[in-house]
């Protein structure tokens, strides 16, 4: 058996095996298939990058610590996203241990497109195993390999897999038994220059030469599609109703889901409340944590059906083809056509988004995706939007068949995109000028998305989204709870409780500044939390409108009917105005200076963001208080 | 026809060629990549030299960016007119 594990027999082996592949070749799906629900998500300390972890058993009992690498086309670094990829392989971080055993996949349906980067990672001296994906697509194409001779001219194990079927997911963990530490050579990589790439092409080709008993067929289902998607008038039109879709859908059917929600928490706060009316703990918990965490939890629906529509098109391999469409018109302010996808995801949170924006080469171009993200609308903001929407804006019926509430909607997503738009122009005009760089889009072949990987995809937006209602908004709501109640009001106070509280002085005090935006002291209570998280804001209204007691019976009602009598129309515009365009969310904020690694991109993303909130809503609360005095 | 290379970037819709050459210096303005980069991010992606490519797509305003079939369908790839100057390619002629 193995001698090399004398010194710690009584522990178990223990490997750390790097997932490597191509973009588009199922690596996500093998490795969810590989490590199920065993999955950490978490960030290399002091560099920009989530690492994503998985662990697995093999039938030998070796404990496999799998990390999954971004999608790259060689070892070379020229996305951050890339570079990732090689400092994992090289282990450049340096607090962890070394990778044993590099996992490469390879498209079966795609070799000569895969093999270079083989080539490139047999020459780490790392022992390489090669899951050959996708081998039930490739055999209904026609495609025939001689496996033997493959893995006898690659010099490593080839195991077939169909990762979404979960086959040859067994032989492929267990072939990692193989492993043993003799089989690592010293390192002999360089980066490749134009030559070394033609002369690795070459090697590719006389492998497939060798290997290919078959040659298949081309998808013909993807051409066909493609005639649709790409078209140049039609394929526009399929992608903005694609995306009109996906709004209606997070408006209409989601607040379905939501409804139920807002219904448990209502009742949870009114039977908690009701045990007894004296208590200051009950106060909290009602007033403070179920109302607060509740009035945010509720908009998991939407979130959920935003990140459902952009797996499906990620999966579906259409993002590729948006990217492509979008290219030309977002080259018109200066954005890289692959912006497009960052800038998308940043509907749902702009911190994916950012995060996204790694995939783009070339610095000047991510900087400028990153700083224009946030004014894309996330779901963060639509607990602020819709609470203020049903406030004011009537749900009548106009053009016939639309909603002017929804209508409204529209318009303030259209303004994010519009703005920044305007926005990456004038950065990319006075502050990065520069040539647009190259665009290289691989469009890879529609595939029918996959019920079991959509679901995995799709439970790590909803628990970071759960997990953040559990740590940073309940905290911030019983500090905004206690802000609001204490100190208490004198014995016959007249005004309610919450405006001798510390939020009320503090409310006040800054009140002036924004009064010419015609914030009053409430809105300004809830900005400052609000800068935790944009959605706390509603919360936070809620707990000061629960605690000033406009009247027992007007808090039972919903807060948007409070409101309704609170504020003027003005008021209520500009506060949706502000928030289309405020800096209301720290964590965006340290995000743009975790991935931008300087505190100069953050800073200025306030600044442009606070200048461009102050002055747009006070040109509407202006116009308003005109319109409607 | 025969031994006449033009360039990717004049090739119609639905038309097939075969790449002779990706040379850099025909680039007809400066990009700010090192020198080099341009010609091996082609390569990396599959666009090389014996490579047959077939026009698909083009996008709608100045018919930009245009999508090319590599190998009868191996992989599809997505490149802007710009770059496309710099692929030399010989025309096969559609039967």
């Amino acid at each position: 058996m193995d001698i090399s594990i004398n010194t710690d027999s009584v522990t178990e082996k223990q490997l750390r095996v790097a997932l490597v592949g191509k973009p588009n070749c199922g690596k996500t799906a093998l490795f969810n298939a590989l490590t199920g629900s065993r999955q950490k998500v978490a960030n290399y300390s002091g560099v920009t990058v989530e690492k994503k972890h998985g662990y697995f058993k093999t039938s030998q009992g070796t404990l496999v610590t799998l990390v999954d690498l971004p999608g790259t086309y060689s070892l070379r670094s020229r996305s951050p996203d890339e570079k990732v990829t090689r400092d994992v392989v090289f282990n450049q971080f340096n607090q962890e241990k070394p990778i044993d055993l590099i996992m490469a996949v390879v498209d079966a349906t795609n070799l000569s497109g895969c093999l270079r980067l083989v080539l490139e990672l047999k020459q780490t001296g790392i022992p390489v195993v090669i899951a050959l994906n996708m081998i039930d697509l490739a055999k209904i194409r026609g495609f025939e390999y001689d496996l033997e001779e493959l893995s006898r001219q690659l010099g490593c194990a080839i195991i077939p897999t169909c990762a979404i079927k979960k086959r040859g997911i067994h032989e492929l963990a267990n072939e990692i038994d193989h492993y043993h530490d003799s089989l690592v050579t010293p390192n002999q990589w360089r980066e490749p220059d134009r030559e070394m790439v033609r002369e690795y092409h070459r090697q590719v080709h006389n492998i497939i030469r060798a290997v290919e008993k078959r040659k298949g067929m081309p998808s013909l289902w993807s051409a066909k599609l493609d005639k649709l998607f790409l078209h140049p008038i039609l394929g526009l039109v399929i992608l903005l109703a694609i995306l009109f879709g996906m709004f209606q859908a997070v408006f209409t059917w989601a607040t379905i889901p939501q409804g139920w929600l807002q219904g448990i928490f209502d009742s949870a706060q009114t039977y908690i409340a009701g045990l007894n009316p004296n208590s200051f703990v009950v106060s909290l918990l009602a007033n403070g944590i179920i109302a607060g965490v509740g009035s945010v939890v509720v908009f998991l629906p939407q979130i959920l059906t935003i990140s459902l529509f952009i797996i499906l098109l990620e999966d579906t391999g259409y993002m590729a083809r948006a990217a492509f469409l979008m290219d030309k018109l977002m080259g018109g302010v200066g954005l890289h056509g692959r912006a497009f996808i960052p800038l998308l995801s940043s509907f749902a949170c702009a911190i994916p988004g950012i995060m996204a924006t790694r995939t783009i080469e070339n610095r000047k171009d991510r900087l400028v995706t990153i700083l224009i993200s946030p004014l894309m609308t996330c779901s963060a903001r639509l607990p602020v939007y819709t609470l203020l929407i049903s406030a004011f804006i009537p749900a009548k019926t106009v053009w016939g068949f639309a909603n002017l509430q929804g209508l409204v909607m529209f318009a303030l997503f259209a303004a994010g995109i519009i703005f920044g738009l305007v926005m990456a122009f004038i950065f990319k005009t006075f502050f990065f000028k520069g040539d647009r760089q190259p665009l290289m889009l691989e469009l890879p072949s529609y595939k029918a998305p996959n019920l079991y990987n959509v679901v995995m995809e799709l439970i790590k937006p909803a628990k970071s989204f759960l997990r953040r209602a559990g740590t940073i908004i309940l905290w911030v709501m019983i500090v905004i709870w206690f802000l609001s109640s204490f100190p208490l009001p004198p014995a016959h106070a007249t005004e309610p409780a919450i405006d001798y509280s510390i939020a009320g002085i503090v409310g006040k005090f800054l009140e002036p500044l924004f009064k010419p935006i015609g914030f009053n002291w409430q809105i300004v209570v809830a900005l400052i939390p609000g800068m935790a998280a944009r959605e706390v804001a509603v919360s936070v209204l809620a707990t000061i409108f629960a605690l000033s007691g406009v009247s027992d019976d007007a808090v039972r009602e919903s807060l948007s009917t409070v409101l309704q009598h609170a504020w003027a129309l003005p008021t209520a515009l500009s506060l949706i105005t502000w928030y289309v365009f405020a800096p209301q969310c720290i964590s965006t904020l340290a995000v743009a200076k975790r991935e931008t690694n300087s505190w100069q991109w953050p800073v200025i993303m306030f600044i442009y963001q606070m200048i461009l909130a102050y002055l747009m809503s006070w040109i509407v609360f202006s116009i308003a208080g005109h319109l409607f005095r | 026809m025969e031994n006449k290379l033009i360039s990717l970037s004049r090739l119609g819709k639905g038309k097939c060629a075969t790449i002779e050459k990706i040379d850099e210096a025909l680039l007809p303005h400066d990009v700010e990549l090192e020198c080099g980069e341009l010609e091996r991010r082609l390569l990396e992606i599959g666009i090389i030299e014996g490579v047959k490519v077939t026009v698909m797509h083009f996008g709608l305003i100045n018919r930009d960016p245009i999508a090319l079939q590599l190998n009868n369908g191996e992989i599809m790839v997505a490149i802007r007119r710009n770059e496309a100057e710099i692929i030399l390619v010989k025309p096969i002629e559609n039967l």
